[in-house]
């Protein structure tokens, strides 16, 4: 999950918004806790009322954060950054070295955020912009359908078909342009955070799905291309360069080994032939993407119009993004004129962005039984109105008709409706109750088996210890003085030399829970009861668990005879039957390990002294006897 | 009153007798230590069936210095010897070349001899006085000191004295000789019976003998009816001593498990290496969703690829991901790839437990389900992180079922984990509609505590496996359940248990 810091003022501001008076204070209704908008003036809403809310709309709030605001000179990104995370070391969108060249770092100030713990289903509301909206509907200042109508475009975008080929494969591309833009820092923040936290939520990281803005005023013609090109074939100059520095022009190819960002995102070109590039009318390159727009296209506080692309690997991700951005863009900047590009695609011709509504229809009945409320077809409209979906009744009262905002993709199914009907009405407000239908609890066998062996191990006055399922090969086996056991699960990533593999035994675990516990008194009696994996081709997935029993005796006078004694007693309680055979094994003392069989002779377990050499690897400085057998073996299970 | 046996034969001797004696004298006619016979006599003395009184004397012994001239006479009666056989006179020089002595000791011996007067030094001669005594002449007081302690005898002032010995002038002699007689002042306590005593023993009162052991001996021949057992300090300490225990976590596990059976829940399992299908298909997490990343989870190489179920449930599950199949979802519009869903991961969660028993259960009955087992994230160790760590994973299929209902259940079974504080709020995961996030209130830090994620199946997921029901489903952390049970601030301090922790933290914390 991660963290998106809301400017406060701003949210404030933009919640509070639409040129309504000041002095209305929120209260809390007759339905119980929720606060809701009443009257037609404007609202009130502090801080402190912020927090409380929004956990409510589904948003954890981590904390109130006091932060420092850094600029990067060259691109103008804005960085806000906790007194923990210091001052950023290179700007994230241009690639320029902060450390390298102090001087293009600006510190701006000082301002408050709100860290919230966002999850991806909503990108929508992960600006001031979206976050208000969504807000003010649920505060009631403004619900129902918010409607955003493009203008009717202006300029086209020709797609080049060889973006389609699986060497040059980037097909999918959404536009829009918008205009009357007015920024400040503070808005020209929103706009680049806006632009990464799609990379990170829709675009996973570029591949899917990546964002340009660019001013359009330094854009000529009517026609752009988008087009698959030589990766040597021409040069520009990449964001963050120094413009009139010869040096500056590189090659798509270049760009990938030179550029910061280039290095970063090198990946997702690397395996093509030929690379996306975004020109206009005139040639001039406004991006590769999804690595780095050009110098001179960039924006800039003078900017005030934009052009907005997305291009990508899935057509329905590529447009989800623009209609969040440019919806975003008019919530940030209500000023803004969004204009539609027409996109002429090999596939077809069409217009973007499309912000029509979808619709869905809901029925009454399930969203009442669903949530677990009496509702009716009116009091059900008004809490999706108040979640932004435009609402009308069916003719019976009994299904509702509703218009689905462009920017919440994430509504696949009308069961997002009903959510959205719950968190309108508050999941604080529902009367927690059990289902009515009786049903018998049915525990496993081998828990309850398991339970039992755990009682028998403490009943001896063993204490039980849970050690980590995950292991290594050097820690299973050649500690152990075997060879790597082939039936172990192997992990392909695994995150730590530690953790390579799953358990096979539950010995190691003991002796290193031995280990770590040598400075207390001996004798130390400890037990383990739980799983081991195998690999298994008979099963479905390809491994299965086993439940072992295993236990460790370590003192001055530990020997073959304690650790047979507690085997013994162990078996005979669980009413089951084995055989003690003389055996040999590199782990323990030759002559003092016998082999556990079940009564058709099958190896079940082992049992004897471990060998010196295990003893003094793991630092022990006592004799240490051990037993280990399969609980489902001994058991039959 | 009640006499020990040892008190008993101390008051009856003493009666007997003269009435009085010493603890030395009761100590040779009992055989027992001086310290039982003392403290037989202060109780009696406490009893004031006894008197005790002390007497001070001397007792002399010869030091180390001293004891070789028991058998041999002292330097200066030697010296006198001499004289006598050279008339009278002799350079000091050549003393020891006519007796044993060497020069140094007849040097010590020069001021001996001037002061009894038994010789004198004229230039380096040394001259016999008139009052020496002569040879054979009786020994003197310090000699016969030295003569009567001699082979170690150690002896009171008052006897030596009946034997006639002057010992004060001995002593004046012999203390400025430094280690020659060792004097110490010794206490005798006498002890006198009073009329008290002689009463008690009158009326017929019997010792009775203390113990501190109950033996066998004493139980099978009755003896336990004639002895005393030693009481005891019981406000004392005890040496610390520990049961055998399950692991504090295994306990919390437990009593989860109680709880889901008591609320009539059937316990289920899946494999740790599950297939992706399972993991994340069947749950309609699309195959670019970031969970699925190698970022996040443990792929598995050995084995390196699952067994799809039956077609027809794969073909269900590949047409709700593309374009939502006849679930009336809109889908995620990709290509699903078979592929992809054979891959093993170790299971992320246990929902693919819960989400295999729903594929088993009979559409259109009511159940419920529950999972207790470890789950495995790719993520760093840390105080709060474990790449595993357990989940109790539970779903309820049933017409009634409703977010009122999954909120109802929660709080159920929090509260019947001591919990009685469960809070709601509004979550948005991608198998569940609606969603909601868990938290408990923790007294004891005055906050609220995320424990998992909570919510309806979304049909995407239930009817390609058949179930037209609701479905309530829920994932729950446990090792942070454990941590605010067992008070604990490290996740690592349930996995690298130390001794201590094991053996004193008690059952009752469960």
């Amino acid at each position: 999950m991660p963290i998106i810091d809301m400017p406060v003022d701003v949210l404030l501001a933009r919640v509070c918004r639409a040129g309504l008076k000041e002095g209305t204070e929120l209260r809390p209704t007759e339905e119980g806790g929720r606060r809701r908008h009443e009257g037609t003036e404007s609202l009130r809403l502090t801080v402190d009322e912020l927090v409380e809310l929004l956990p409510r709309l589904g948003c954890e709030v981590e904390e109130v954060a006091e932060v420092q605001e850094f600029a990067c000179r060259v691109c103008g990104k804005i960085y806000d950054r906790t007194e923990a995370q210091g001052a950023p070391l290179h700007c994230s969108h241009c690639g320029t070295d902060f450390r390298a060249v102090p001087a293009s770092l600006d510190h701006l100030g000082v301002s408050q955020v709100l860290r919230l713990n966002m999850l991806a289903v909503r990108p929508d509301i992960f600006d001031p912009g979206g976050m208000a909206r969504y807000i003010r509907g649920f505060l009631g200042v403004q619900t129902g359908l918010v409607e955003y109508t493009p203008a009717a475009p202006r300029l086209r975008v020709q797609v080049d078909p060889q973006l389609a080929h699986e060497e040059s494969y980037r097909p999918h591309i959404a536009c829009a342009v918008v205009r009357n833009v007015g920024l400040d820092s503070s808005t020209i923040k929103m706009v680049m955070n806006l632009q990464e936290d799609l990379h990170w939520a829709l675009g996973r990281d570029r591949k899917l799905a990546s964002i340009g803005v660019y001013d359009l005023d330094t854009l000529s013609g009517d026609v752009f291309h988008y087009d698959a090109v030589d990766p040597d074939g021409l040069r520009f100059v990449p964001l963050g360069f120094p413009p009139d520095d010869r040096a500056s022009l590189l090659t798509p190819r270049e760009i990938l080994e030179k550029h910061k960002t280039g290095q970063a995102y090198a990946h997702l070109l690397k395996p093509l032939k030929k690379y996306p590039l975004l020109r206009d009318g005139a040639g001039t390159v406004l991006s590769m993407p999804p690595i780095i727009n050009s110098e001179s296209t960039r924006v800039t506080l003078k900017t005030r119009q934009f052009f907005v692309d997305v291009t990508g690997l899935s057509q329905r991700t590529v447009e989800r993004a623009l209609n969040i951005v440019v919806t975003s863009l008019q919530e940030i900047m209500p000023a803004v004129v969004v204009e539609g590009v027409v996109i002429e695609a090999p596939t077809g011709v069409r217009i973007t962005p499309d912000l029509s509504p979808a619709e869905m229809t809901l029925s009454v009945q399930q969203a009442a039984e669903t949530i677990g409320i009496q509702v009716n077809a009116g009091e059900l409209a008004e809490l999706l109105e108040s979640m932004g979906h435009g609402v009308e009744e069916g003719p019976r009262g009994d299904v509702l008709r509703v218009l689905v905002p462009a920017y919440r993709h994430d509504v696949m199914h009308p069961v997002d409706l009903i959510e959205d009907a719950a968190v309108a009405y508050g999941y604080e407000n529902l009367t927690p109750t059990l289902v009515p239908t009786f049903t018998v609890g049915a525990p496993r066998a081998i828990e309850e088996q398991s339970a039992t062996a755990r009682r028998v191990f403490t009943g001896l006055g063993f204490h039980q210890v849970m050690t980590l399922v995950l292991t290594s090969e050097p820690a299973a086996f050649a500690r152990w003085r075997v060879g790597p056991d082939e039936r172990a699960v192997q992990i392909d990533n695994p995150i730590s030399t530690e953790q390579t593999i799953c358990r096979v035994s539950l010995l190691p675990g003991l002796l290193e829970t031995l280990a770590l516990n040598k400075q207390y008194d001996l004798p130390q009696h400890l037990f383990e009861v739980g799983d081991c994996c195998f690999v298994d081709p008979a099963t479905e997935t390809g491994a299965r668990e086993e439940r072992f029993s295993a236990a460790a005796l370590i003192g001055t006078h530990v020997g073959y005879a304690d650790i047979r004694a507690v085997a013994d007693a162990f078996v005979h309680e669980l009413g089951a039957a084995y055989t003690v055979k003389a055996t040999e094994h590199p782990s323990f003392i030759s002559g003092r390990v016998a082999a556990l069989c079940d009564a058709r002779g099958e190896r079940i377990g082992t049992l004897g002294e471990v060998h010196p050499e295990i003893i003094e690897a793991y630092g022990l400085k006592h004799a240490v006897a051990v037993l280990e057998l399969s609980l489902a073996q001994l058991l039959g299970v | 009153m009640e006499l020990s046996q040892t008190q008993y034969e101390v008051l009856q001797r003493l009666v007997t007798g003269t009435g009085s004696g010493t603890v030395p004298e009761l100590v040779a006619a009992f055989g027992l230590d001086q310290s039982l016979i003392m403290a037989a006599a202060m109780g009696l003395a406490d009893a004031g069936f006894v008197t005790i009184s002390e007497t001070k004397f001397e007792e002399l012994r010869l030091g180390a210095d001293g004891e070789p001239f028991a058998t041999r006479p002292l330097p200066e009666r030697v010296i006198v010897g001499v004289l006598c056989e050279r008339n009278g006179r002799c350079p000091i020089t050549e003393v020891p070349q006519h007796c044993e002595l060497d020069a140094g000791q007849v040097g010590g011996a020069l001021r001996w001899l001037n002061q009894r007067g038994w010789a004198r030094k004229e230039g380096g001669d040394l001259v016999l006085a008139t009052t020496a005594p002569a040879a054979g002449a009786p020994p003197q007081a310090d000699e016969q000191l030295i003569q009567s302690l001699a082979g170690g005898r150690v002896a009171t002032r008052g006897t030596l004295e009946g034997e006639g010995v002057p010992v004060d002038a001995a002593i004046g002699l012999l203390g400025k000789r430094k280690g020659f007689l060792v004097v110490k002042e010794r206490t005798v306590r006498h002890l006198a019976v009073t009329d008290a005593g002689r009463e008690l023993l009158a009326a017929g009162i019997k010792g009775r003998q203390k113990v501190t052991q109950l033996t066998p001996e004493l139980l099978a021949d009755g003896g336990w009816r004639n002895v005393a057992l030693q009481p005891y300090d019981v406000t004392l300490a005890a040496k610390k001593l520990y049961p055998g225990k399950e692991h504090p976590f295994q306990r919390t596990l437990d009593r989860v498990r109680r709880v889901f059976l008591e609320m009539g829940f059937e316990e289920v399992v899946s494999p740790w290496v599950e297939s992706s299908f399972w993991d994340f298909d069947a749950l309609f997490q699309p195959q670019d969703h970031p969970a699925r990343d190698m970022q996040d989870t443990f792929y598995v190489a050995r084995p390196n690829r699952c067994r799809l179920p039956e077609d027809g449930l794969v073909e269900r599950i590949r047409a709700v991901h593309e374009d939502g199949g006849d679930t009336g979802s809109t889908g995620w519009h990709y290509r699903w790839s078979r592929e992809l869903a054979q891959k093993p991961v170790l299971r992320t969660h246990t929902t693919a437990a819960t989400c295999r028993a729903l594929a088993r259960h009979a559409a259109g009955q009511p159940g419920k389900y529950f999972v207790i087992g470890p789950v495995f994230r790719r993520e760093t160790a840390d105080f709060k992180h474990l790449p595993v760590f357990h989940q109790v994973d539970g779903i309820i299929v049933d017409r009634h079922a409703s977010l009122a209902t999954l909120i109802g259940t929660l709080t159920a079974f929090y509260a019947k984990m001591g919990f009685p504080k469960v809070k709601v709020t509004p979550s948005f995961f991608p198998y569940t509609e609606p969603s909601a996030e868990v938290l408990l209130y923790l007294e004891s830090r005055r906050s609220w505590v995320e424990m998992g994620g909570a919510g309806i199946f979304r049909p995407e997921v239930t009817l390609p496996v058949g179930i037209t029901d609701r479905v309530l489903a829920w994932g729950l952390g446990l090792e942070r359940l454990a941590m605010m049970i067992h008070d604990l601030r490290s996740i690592g301090e349930l996995y690298y248990a130390t001794m201590p922790w094991l053996r004193e933290e008690p059952l009752c914390r469960s």
